[in-house]
């Protein structure tokens, strides 16, 4: 779970690095919207994250992320964890 | 930037089909198309008025949308055509929904002179600076029009109304053929120049509201109104799905284009 969330944290904040504050402080819970997030900024994030997780996420599953944790369970559905992927970057 | 011939020709021939299809398949009137005398009160609620004096407050702004989008695109024939065309089928928008409200007796004549007159009291402003963005910002927004609309012709068919669902039918399909031209000119521009429109597209997207949202007198609790508007998944599901797939962008274009942004700054 744990390396799901870190690799949510990461795309969230390098779309909207504006938002690093809101960001550090969420939990599963929160909603993406309340973290400062517009639906075009959402999508750039979920970008990452496929590319991230080497996955590939359903447009209707997307549509539907709320909170932070609809976008983990997407990971831990979708994609292959490599913990270091963002940390190259 | 000087447009070429090439792209005024264009732009020409999209406007041609266009216009050709609005003036053989697609011209209507509000007295002979709508049948008014199948008009039952019975069938409105307050919702009803709420919605549709909402809807008929956006386009009231026409005023103002008109003198922006035929100065932006003077240059191009094709569009600044398209442009005034558009105002004069924008403009019967308004003008049934206001027939609809006094006709029916969701509101009285005075009632909706008021509430015009609220809406008037603001000027709109465009969000957008260049022509490009005018026409990206028209292709999502003209998709939403239509959507909501269709939202609401099928209301109209659940309740039996016939008159309403008349006047849905007929506006929904004006915004639908009004996106299909826009999205014509936004595949020139993502031909022209793939990487700029791109970036166009992500901040008109960044900044996309509806016309009004933020000048109309308590707009956001007429939207609380139940199916006055589109829900974020719905934004997301009908409107920048589709049209993403149309232009051929996908997310990771969209993540591409906005590191390199990150990048220059
Ligand atoms: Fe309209
Ligand atoms: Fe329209």
């Amino acid at each position: 779970m744990q390396a799901e969330t870190n690799l949510v944290a990461a795309a969230l904040r390098q779309a909207a690095p504006e938002c690093s504050d809101s960001i550090d402080r969420m939990t599963p819970a929160t909603e993406i919207s309340d973290l400062g997030l517009n639906s075009i900024k959402l999508l750039e994030a979920a970008a990452y994250l496929e590319e991230a997780a080497k996955a590939s996420f359903p447009d209707d599953r997307l549509a539907k992320v709320v909170k932070v944790q609809d976008l983990i369970q997407l990971v831990r559905e979708h994609g292959t964890i490599d913990p270091q992927a963002f940390n190259e970057k | 930037m000087a447009v070429s011939y090439q792209r005024k020709e264009a732009m020409y021939r999209a406007y041609m089909e266009f216009f050709e299809l609005a003036e053989k398949k697609r011209r209507w009137n509000i007295w002979d198309d709508i049948p008014w005398d199948d008009l039952d009160p019975r069938l409105n609620n307050e919702g009803d008025a709420m919605r549709l004096e909402t809807y008929c407050g956006v386009e009231l702004y026409l005023p103002d949308y008109i003198a922006e989008g035929v100065n932006i695109s003077r240059e191009i024939f094709g569009q600044a055509w398209f442009a005034a065309n558009w105002a004069y089928e924008e403009s019967k928008h308004a003008l049934v929904f206001r027939e609809y409200l006094v006709r029916s007796g969701l509101r009285t004549t005075e009632e909706y002179m008021k509430f015009e007159e609220s809406v008037l009291e603001q000027r709109w402003q465009s969000r957008t600076i260049t022509l490009r963005q005018t026409t990206i910002y028209g292709a999502f927004q003209e998709l939403l029009t239509y959507h909501i609309y269709r939202k609401q012709y099928d209301r109209a068919k659940l309740a039996e109304n016939t008159v309403l669902m008349r006047v849905m039918e007929l506006i929904a399909r004006d915004e639908a053929a009004h996106c299909g031209f826009y999205r014509k000119i936004v595949q020139y521009e993502l031909d022209d120049d793939r990487d700029g429109a791109t970036e166009d597209i992500v901040s008109v997207l960044g900044s996309f509201s509806m016309p009004g949202s933020d000048i109309m007198p308590n707009y956001q609790d007429r939207l609380a109104t139940p199916d006055a508007g589109l829900t974020r998944e719905q934004f997301m599901r009908h409107i920048i799905f589709p049209t993403l797939k149309t232009f051929g962008v996908t997310r990771g274009d969209i993540a591409r284009i906005q590191s390199a942004k990150a990048e220059r700054a």
